[in-house]
């Protein structure tokens, strides 16, 4: 396996920002092939801008990002809504369409870019709703439902398609541990049994323990990666001091 | 020290130095705090201070009222253009102090950073400019986007979201109905009022008639239904894809690739350029019953004779003029309330803002159009 391949994503030099002000710079790193993999970061750091340039949302200030072999900040637009259909996206609020049953939710990205017979389209839909256990909620409106739920079935909605690449933006934020820790489970189960490529963002170290193959740990003072590698490993042996004190939830007062 | 001087921190005048002392003995609520004050405005009112020194003694960082005291009457001497010292200060509050504005001059001494002038013309003017340039950016961006999903709809009108504009249609038109026939028969009233009341004087009251129906036909239903569909419908579009824009709905669009335009904007679009002619002629209707009501009561022109001039008067063509007029708002009213959703600033003030600016600036490119369509169709 050539590196290209074995590199689903691939970042370099890349600085980010809104407007002048910079958050992250020259920041580099790569995910693997049907990883999970973690960006880590207190509060601010700028996790979720991440993922805004990764999808292609914001534009960043300068370096590039390389998905699938494609420089995706260099490329025209039709050809960026061409690759983002290979994404998955589950925002922090969940992010469905409230105007649309969960089952029109889903089936939205379906019958737009599949050719599948309608009848079919529901039926994956339900498939899909039965993946994440909401069976049976096909008809209910986003608003009937409780944040576990919506977070549940916005993330059916982001395997729509089946993508190659799946970004989850803080996805147990605002959910109780218990919910949290099944949304893990979930994310596990997807990644094991399609072998997509999960890109998550969040600060709940539970989550990143159980799930992530490997963590990026951004820091918002020195705007760059402070450390990478596998969760446990950095978490007793990270040259950096504030990794392991973050990863151990220690905090030392100065 | 009196008992009185211990309601506030010590505040005392030596050749033109004034003193601010004592402040961990008291607690500063704010009683003390408004004397403290108030001590202090009278002191910079009546005499002459050169510079402050303020002590800091015995401060820790607990002591957050004294702080924010000290930010107010240190921003107070600023404006006064009198030197600030603060002495005596703990090193703990060192990066409260640097965060406050202040800067160190000595060991001992902080003073307040001087605050940078204010900017240069030319550079408020650029500024300006250059956001006025991006503003035009990125409404011709999406007067661009609208056109190509326009015409994507058009090759392909099995992909346009039909049940979502049935959607619209029904709650821009249908419940739009009653408050349209209102206006316009209202309007119809009080044109043939004031129309009967001056052509009177001159014995043509026979053409209130004429006046009624081409002012309403050509200009005013039209006018009167945009009016009416800005603030059920412009607005209601603005709130709806600004609050899209708080829930991340419209970045979730984007993300799966779909092109947002086609499916939020077109059927809106579609289903206001279908709903606001049939509003106009229904406006049209009202106005010339309202007309025919007033006309009738107020001249004394029969209904035969009136009926009879408004059909004389007023022709297909006029009908169609105000009918395309309305066609054209229709896209306007609708491009704009989803412009001023996208643009939306993504809180609840944003949305409220969106509605708002989608109503001013849909009025204004009402009259703007209609002045433009009245040359062209004269």
């Amino acid at each position: 396996m050539n590196h290209q391949e074995e590199h689903i994503i691939e970042v370099e030099n890349l600085t980010v920002g809104y407007g002048e002000s910079v958050i992250l710079e020259n920041i580099s790193f790569f995910v693997k092939k049907s990883e999970v993999f973690a960006i880590l970061g207190g509060s601010g750091s700028g996790k979720s801008t991440i993922i805004k340039n990764l999808t292609g949302l914001n534009e960043p200030i300068t370096g590039t990002i390389i998905i699938d072999g494609i420089d995706t900040v260099n490329v025209k637009d039709e050809k960026l809504v061409e690759l983002r259909r290979n994404y998955g996206v589950l925002y922090q609020s969940g992010a469905l369409f409230s105007s649309l049953t969960l089952e029109e939710n889903i089936a939205l990205p379906l019958l737009e870019y599949s050719d599948y017979p309608k009848d079919v389209v529901y039926s994956i839909a339900k498939v899909k709703l039965n993946m994440v256990g909401l069976s049976g909620y096909e008809k209910y409106m986003p608003y009937e439902l409780s944040g576990g739920m919506r977070k549940r079935a916005a993330l059916a909605r982001a395997m729509a398609l089946d993508p190659k690449i799946l970004f989850l933006d803080e996805p147990s934020a605002g959910l109780d541990p218990i919910n949290s820790a099944k949304l893990d489970d979930l994310i596990l189960k997807l990644n094991c049994i399609t072998g997509v490529t999960i890109v998550v963002v969040t600060h709940e170290l539970e989550s990143i323990f159980a799930v992530a193959d490997r963590v990026i740990i951004v820091d918002k003072k020195t705007k760059s990666i402070l450390d990478e590698g596998c969760p446990s490993r950095l978490k007793g042996n990270s040259k950096n001091e504030w990794v392991r004190n973050f990863l151990n939830r220690k905090y030392l007062r100065s | 020290m009196s008992a009185q001087d211990l309601t506030i921190p010590e505040i005392k005048i030596i050749e033109k130095t004034l003193f601010i002392s004592a402040f961990p003995i008291i607690d500063m609520n704010a009683a003390v705090t408004n004397n403290a004050y108030n001590k202090i405005l009278h002191f910079i009112k009546t005499t002459q201070i050169q510079n402050v020194v303020i002590d800091l003694a015995g401060i820790t960082q607990q002591q957050q009222k004294v702080i924010a005291f000290l930010d107010s009457s240190v921003s107070l001497f600023m404006k006064h253009k009198i030197i600030v010292d603060v002495t005596n200060i703990a090193p703990e509050l060192n990066s409260i102090l640097t965060e406050l504005g202040f800067v160190r001059t000595s060991k001992e001494v902080f003073i307040r950073h001087i605050k940078l002038k204010s900017k240069s013309i030319f550079l408020t003017v650029g500024e300006a400019s250059l956001k006025f340039y991006e503003d035009m950016r990125s409404f011709l961006g999406f007067v661009g986007e609208i056109c190509s999903a326009l015409f994507y709809s058009v090759l392909h009108p099995r992909n346009i979201q039909w049940k979502e504009a049935l959607y619209y249609m029904d709650r821009t038109g249908a419940d739009g109905v009653p408050i349209v026939f209102l206006v316009c028969f209202l309007m119809g009233c009080i044109l043939a009022y004031q129309g009967s009341v001056q052509m009177g004087k001159f014995g043509l009251s026979i053409f209130v008639s004429d006046l009624v129906g081409l002012a309403i036909i050509k200009e005013l239903s039209a006018l009167m239904v945009s009016m009416v569909c800005i603030g059920r419908a412009g607005s209601a579009f603005a709130a709806e894809i600004g609050t899209m824009q708080v829930s991340e709905e419209i970045d979730a669009m984007e993300t799966m690739g779909l092109r947002t335009a086609r499916f939020l904007v077109i059927p809106k679009v579609i289903a206001l350029a279908i709903v606001m002619p049939l509003l106009t002629i229904v406006g049209d209707v009202a106005g010339i019953l309202g007309g025919t009501l007033v006309g009738v009561l107020k001249t004394g022109v029969t209904l035969q004779q009136y009926y009879d001039r408004t059909i004389l008067a007023v022709g297909f063509q006029n009908v169609m003029e105000g009918v395309t007029k309305s066609i054209v708002f229709a896209i306007l009213i609708a491009c704009v309330g989803c412009l001023r959703g996208y643009e939306a600033e993504r809180d609840a003030k944003g949305v409220g803002k969106a509605a708002t600016s989608s109503v001013v600036s849909g009025v204004f490119l009402i009259v703007v159009a209609d002045g433009i369509l009245t040359i062209i169709f004269n």
